[in-house]
């Protein structure tokens, strides 16, 4: 894999130093490379950002052809780092073939980007956001592997009119490969268990979306719906005594599995744009029923953990001058949307997460950005756990910087 | 006195500040009275296009014509021809439509459309190539179709 990796960054190299990039209407490459710099205090963020970390880039390589009048086929191979997470190890980010029967029909197969919210699928490539970093309220970081892409079918099409404007939708069916050290195994484990499986059921996913006849609003909505099964052994007594309120003294290396069921996510979404000016909003709400069980050799404990985990925010940005824009935007994550102001936790900031971002980005030109931004965050819910052993800061400030280039 | 110099200086403050925004929200409209003109190939079946059909070609929602052929349709980057023509049927700046192309490419929903620097290297483009359509500065020649525009 990592001579893999290497070709990856040589071919990225040649074609950003020679400028040799293939791009005609039949057959196109093109590509992205971002390098980040995360620095903190108060709580280690994605990386061990406390310490300043380099370990935040990501890359991509995109193939794409028009094979007949109604077929387009294409993938794209990414990479990155974040933390504990990626390693910049390559994976096969989508890949799939598009029939359009029509325009209101089109059929695709095998593994495509899932719908959610406005900016899921372009997340990985920094350059067309203001943002360094999406709102985490909505745009979970640790669950990236999970919602990433869907192995299977779907269909999709547009409604164009005249007078209502233009409705876009899209269904999709199937299911998706996750590892036991991704974002989602780290997520679940808590460092609790270690995950020696972990894997996901079937998915459905919808997306509609609606843009109005002048073309400056658009509405939208999506939904994703699957169970996740993780099996494994417990990691260590003290840990787990601390989350189970000290009720049950479990060996380490006891066996146990979760079995998250009926995850249900709901994301309303709403943009605005007028001239160099983006207003936008999302609300996500996902539901979620966690089942650990843990296997004694004489009997099972089971526990349930029905979940509603709450995240909106509200983003303006705007581009002042042709190499510049900036952004804010201020968003707020729940862990428990029926216990917002944690009362029901021993540490009640861990129930929420509060973040007010300022971000400025600077176009070199077509291809290169710089981009600057600053965090202040109030509350430390959905925090990496392995990167955050002991107590966390209630407030504190997050840094980031990354430099981007695309072709 | 120094009164009445301070509510000069602000109502000359307000006064160009209202004029600044004026001028910034009139800049669309200026650009919009710029001429295009739209060709399309021979082989294309229609005569005249509505606003709508541009912005839905240009935006990838509308992509074939009546008669079941792809529609091609060519950029052309030249600034002035470019903003205005974005301006008036796209109602995108310029770096949001060329995000907005981005965001289909990355995402595996479409290919990045042909660009062209000069209004020659449109007209070529679209003579040679089936089904394409592009937009240039009115008035340039070639063996083209020009469209026109009913509403």
């Amino acid at each position: 894999m990592k001579k893999i990796y290497v070709k990856m960054i040589m071919v990225l190299a040649g074609l950003m130093i020679t400028g040799n990039i293939y791009a005609n209407d039949t057959v196109q490459i093109h590509g992205f490379m971002s390098q980040g710099y995360l620095k903190s205090d108060g709580n280690n963020y994605l990386a061990e950002s406390k310490d300043g970390s380099f370990q935040f880039n990501e890359m991509g390589l995109n193939f794409k052809m028009q094979a007949t009048d109604k077929l387009q086929i294409g993938m794209q191979f990414f990479a990155r780092d974040m933390g504990p997470i990626g390693n910049d190890e390559i994976v096969l980010d989508w890949a799939f073939a598009d029939y359009k029967f029509k325009d209101y029909l089109g059929l695709r197969a095998g593994k495509i980007k899932s719908p959610i919210g406005f900016y899921h699928e372009t997340r990985d490539v920094d350059i067309l956001r203001t943002s360094i970093l999406l709102p985490s309220a909505v745009y979970d970081e640790n669950l990236r592997d999970s919602a990433n892409a869907i192995h299977g079918v779907g269909i999709y099409g547009d409604v164009t009119t005249d007078f209502l404007g233009n409705f876009t939708y899209q269904a999709l069916v199937g299911t998706q490969n996750i590892s036991t050290d991704g974002g989602t195994a780290k997520y679940i484990s808590q460092t609790l268990f270690d995950i020696q499986h972990v894997g996901l059921d079937s998915i459905l996913a919808y997306s509609l979306q609606w843009v109005d006849p002048s073309s400056h609003l658009r509405i939208g909505g999506t939904c994703f719906f699957t169970e996740i099964e993780a099996d494994g052994v417990t990691q260590n007594k003290k840990k787990w005594d601390g989350i189970s309120g000290g009720l049950f003294e479990v060996p380490e290396g006891t066996a146990m599995d979760n079995r998250t069921r009926n995850i249900e996510e709901y994301i309303g979404s709403i943009e605005f744009t007028w001239n160099d000016l983006l207003v936008a909003y999302e609300y996500k709400v996902l539901k979620t029923t966690g089942i650990f069980n843990i296997y004694f050799p004489e009997f099972t404990i089971t526990s349930l953990a029905p979940l509603d985990i709450l995240g909106y925010y509200g983003l303006v940005s705007y581009r002042f001058l042709p190499f510049f824009e900036a952004g804010i935007y201020y968003g707020e994550f729940f862990v428990d949307a029926n216990d917002r102001d944690g009362s029901k936790r021993e540490v009640d900031y861990l129930s929420w997460q509060k973040d007010f971002a300022v971000s400025l980005k600077f176009d070199i030109n077509d291809n290169w950005i710089i981009k600057l931004e600053t965090h202040y965050f109030d509350g430390a819910a959905n925090l990496n756990l392995e990167l955050n052993p002991g107590t966390n800061a209630k407030y504190w400030w997050l840094y980031a910087a990354k430099v981007s280039y695309v072709f | 006195m120094m009164t009445r110099v301070s509510k000069y200086r602000r109502t000359r403050f307000i006064a160009a500040f209202f004029s600044y925004l004026c001028f910034y929200f009139m800049i669309p409209f200026a650009y919009a009275g710029d001429k295009i003109s739209f060709v399309a190939n021979k082989d294309v079946s229609v005569n005249s296009l509505t606003s709508t059909d541009i912005k839905n070609i240009f935006i990838g929602k509308k992509s074939e014509w009546d008669d079941g052929r792809r529609i091609i349709f060519a950029v052309l980057k030249n600034e002035d021809t470019h903003v205005a023509f974005l301006k008036k049927y796209i109602k995108k700046s310029p770096d949001q439509f060329k995000n907005y192309w981005r965001n289909m490419l990355f995402s595996g929903k479409g290919m990045l459309p042909p660009t062209f620097v000069t209004d020659a290297e449109v007209i070529d483009f679209v003579t040679k190539t089936s089904g394409a359509i592009g937009y240039v500065v009115q008035g340039s020649k070639g063996d083209v179709k020009v469209l026109t525009i009913s509403d």
